[in-house]
């Protein structure tokens, strides 16, 4: 399938140069970023809220003040990650791991600033993959069934590792917590109510949105009002040294292999219908972790963590675009109002988007380029005003300001207070639990992949009616064999290193012998 | 000096306890439904057990709850509480006036003294806050807030 032609490229790319255009990435990105800095203010919020307005526009001019605001909003989230350990969007909850603890040294701007070049880059190479991989990759997203779904699943599971802070069994619970508190509601499959506990209120299950803000937000909150200031420290930052732009650009360029790796990872988790950067963020973060010369650095605030996660999740951005314009299969929650654009101006996803309406979805693809470098101005500038803003308010005002922030968010995203309840149950017992060694990142984990694991377990199951062994479908694919691999390689991966290390050690002479 | 408490065998007791909630409730659950919660509920079973045994042969030990203020802390969790139950009676933007002035009041009481004539002055700031908050939320991106019996 040859579709993509130089002539049209450049013809596209210099009609975007227009200001209008230019002027709409800015404010698209600007939009974004505000949305995706409010915790419980989804991408997918954004973009619906948004999307009357384009309504007016040319099918371009919509679609690029769509895009923008897609990727500044998937960017936004790492500004609350860092800056107050909430992820904005769940696209950036391992973003608060290395974030939160760079803002407690006192290198907030720096956080800021690798983030907004580590997405900048992630944003870029989504859409340089999705021009040139499109076909191929749209391909292999549809081998995807409920055992590979079940598998993908595992995998992301097999972080609880790397999130469980010394105690691998604390992790566990924590994971296994998080899948039950997911099967909490409306079966997915089956359709049965479970464990409301008489309460009908609990139909609706436990939105995942709402217990990332309880469980990552709430103990903050705690603290801050238990410490004062002191929750959060403030150490100036010298901005023509350790936290200039040009400084932390050398830096984050200096990790070509990891950056490479993380985008891949979010490039391959964007073509899984359903799997966005929720789950990117999480698989690079630790693929990262498993791959760094200091693992035990994490978690302590490391930049390479922060490339991974922030880089991941904004390849997602482009990368779910794949199966939406080949397929017509959103990648993600937020693609899914994109798609409902597209048709509403009589575009139908697959080749036709790319010859006959050629211009437009290149112009579109293009644009989600342009918006990734918007990011770098907007971000530091915006970055460098929600810092002054958070760390100069008094923390008198600040505890109330989040708190309210946060009863806001979580009641948008149903119009429901019950959320709200919940929110704060869930805030309250993870600070408890927290209190016991048993970290709240587990339990959002096991929430989010949770449902992923049941769907495709279950649904193999089913498929699998007819055999002797069920459960054999979920062995049955080379698909699911690499992603067996995958998982065993991923639960092995810390022996080996360790049994390499000692190997690697025995020759060398000790240093005081 | 105190060793600070077992956290394996608090966090195995934790375990169980939401073992034992979960799977009294799997009762009235048909087949289909049952299959995947169930493993949870047992593989949660076997982590708890686990960790109980962890507990008594290598136990993890810390101290709880040592740092900052406890008083603020149940302070702000109950007036995070009083706060979303008021909302739907009183109105969002008059019970988080009310909330958000005592919660920044009580909290700044801890650090410095706060005279009438200044906590007026907040009171006025914050009301402009919700107030952006109520607009935006409102006016902006069309999500209705709770109006109650005031607003």
């Amino acid at each position: 399938m040859q579709v993509f032609k130089m002539e049209l490229f450049q013809e596209t790319f210099l009609q975007l140069l227009h200001p209008y255009i230019i002027l709409i990435i800015f404010c698209g990105v600007s939009a974004g970023l505000f949305a995706g800095a409010m915790p419980g203010l989804t991408a997918t919020m954004a973009l619906a809220v948004l999307l009357p307005f384009t309504f007016t526009m040319p099918p371009l001019h919509g679609l690029v003040a769509l895009g923008a605001v897609y990727m500044g909003a998937i960017y936004g989230g790492s500004f609350a990650a860092i800056l107050v350990n909430t992820p904005g969007t769940p696209s950036s909850i391992a973003t608060a791991f290395e974030g939160y603890p760079m803002a407690k040294q006192g290198k907030a701007i720096e956080a800021i600033y690798v983030a907004t070049v580590a997405s900048a880059i992630g944003g870029i190479a989504g859409v340089l993959f999705l021009l040139l991989l499109s076909p191929p990759l749209a391909r292999l997203s549809l081998r995807f069934g409920p055992a590979e779904y079940f598998w993908v699943a595992m995998l992301g599971l097999t972080l609880i590792a790397s999130l469980s802070e010394g105690s691998l069994l604390k992790g566990l619970l924590g994971g296994a917590l998080g899948m039950i508190l997911g099967t909490i509601g409306v079966s997915p499959i089956g359709g049965e109510t479970r464990f409301t506990f008489g309460m009908p209120v609990l139909q609706g299950g436990v939105a995942m949105i709402v217990a990332l803000i309880g469980l990552f937000v709430l103990p903050e909150l705690y603290n801050m009002a238990s410490q004062g200031r002191a929750a959060i420290q403030e150490v100036s930052v010298d901005s023509h040294k350790r936290g200039s732009l040009w400084h932390i650009t050398k830096k984050v360029l200096a990790m070509p292999g990891h950056l490479f790796r993380s985008c891949i990872i979010g490039e391959i988790v964007a073509i899984i219908p359903g799997a966005g950067g929720n789950i990117a963020n999480l698989v690079a973060y630790n693929e990262a972790k498993r791959a760094s010369k200091h693992p035990e650095h994490f978690g302590h605030g490391t930049i390479e963590g922060l490339i991974a996660t922030e880089s991941s999740n904004n390849v997602t951005v482009a990368g779910s675009m794949v199966p939406l314009l080949t397929l017509g299969v959103p990648g993600a929650p937020p693609d899914a109002v994109i798609l409902g654009v597209l048709l509403l101006h009589g575009l139908r996803p697959g080749i036709e988007l790319f010859t006959t309406s050629g211009k437009l979805t290149y112009g579109f693809i293009i644009s989600m380029g342009l918006a990734a470098l918007a990011m770098i101005p907007v971000g530091i500038l915006g970055g460098r005003l929600i810092y002054r803003v958070i760390f100069k308010t008094p923390y008198y005002f600040l505890v109330p300001t989040i708190a309210l922030a946060t009863i806001l968010g979580t009641f948008a995203l149903r119009n429901s207070i019950t959320d709200v309840f919940i929110m704060l149950i869930l805030g309250t017992v993870g600070y408890l639990l927290k209190q016991f060694d048993i970290a709240p990142a587990p339990i959002v984990l096991g929430l989010i992949l949770g449902s992923i694991a049941e769907i495709g377990y279950v649904q193999s199951l089913l498929r699998g009616a007819a055999y002797p062994y069920p459960i054999l479908k979920l062995f049955e694919n080379p698909l699911s064999h690499i992603l067996i691999a995958m998982v065993l390689l991923s639960i092995a991966w810390p022996y080996f290193s360790t049994i390499y290390q000692r190997l690697k050690n025995r020759g060398k002479p000790k240093e005081n012998s | 000096m105190t060793k600070g408490i077992n956290t394996d065998i608090a966090a195995g007791m934790i375990g169980l306890g939401f073992t034992a909630l979960f799977w009294f409730a799997l009762e009235d659950i048909s087949r289909l439904s049952i299959i995947f919660p169930k493993s949870m509920v047992i593989i949660m079973a076997l982590i708890s057990v686990g960790l109980l045994i962890k507990g008594f042969v290598s136990p993890s030990r810390s101290k709880i709850f040592t740092q900052g203020g406890h008083k603020r802390i149940v302070v702000t969790g109950l007036t995070l509480f009083l706060w979303v139950m008021a909302i739907n009676k009183i109105g969002f933007y008059v019970s988080s006036v009310v909330a958000f002035s005592f919660l920044t009041y009580y909290l700044a009481l801890a650090r410095r003294k706060v005279t009438l004539g200044q906590f007026l002055v907040w009171v006025l700031i914050i009301a402009a806050e919700v107030a952006i908050f109520y607009l935006i939320f409102t006016r902006l991106i069309y999500i209705p807030l709770p109006k109650g019996f005031l607003l």
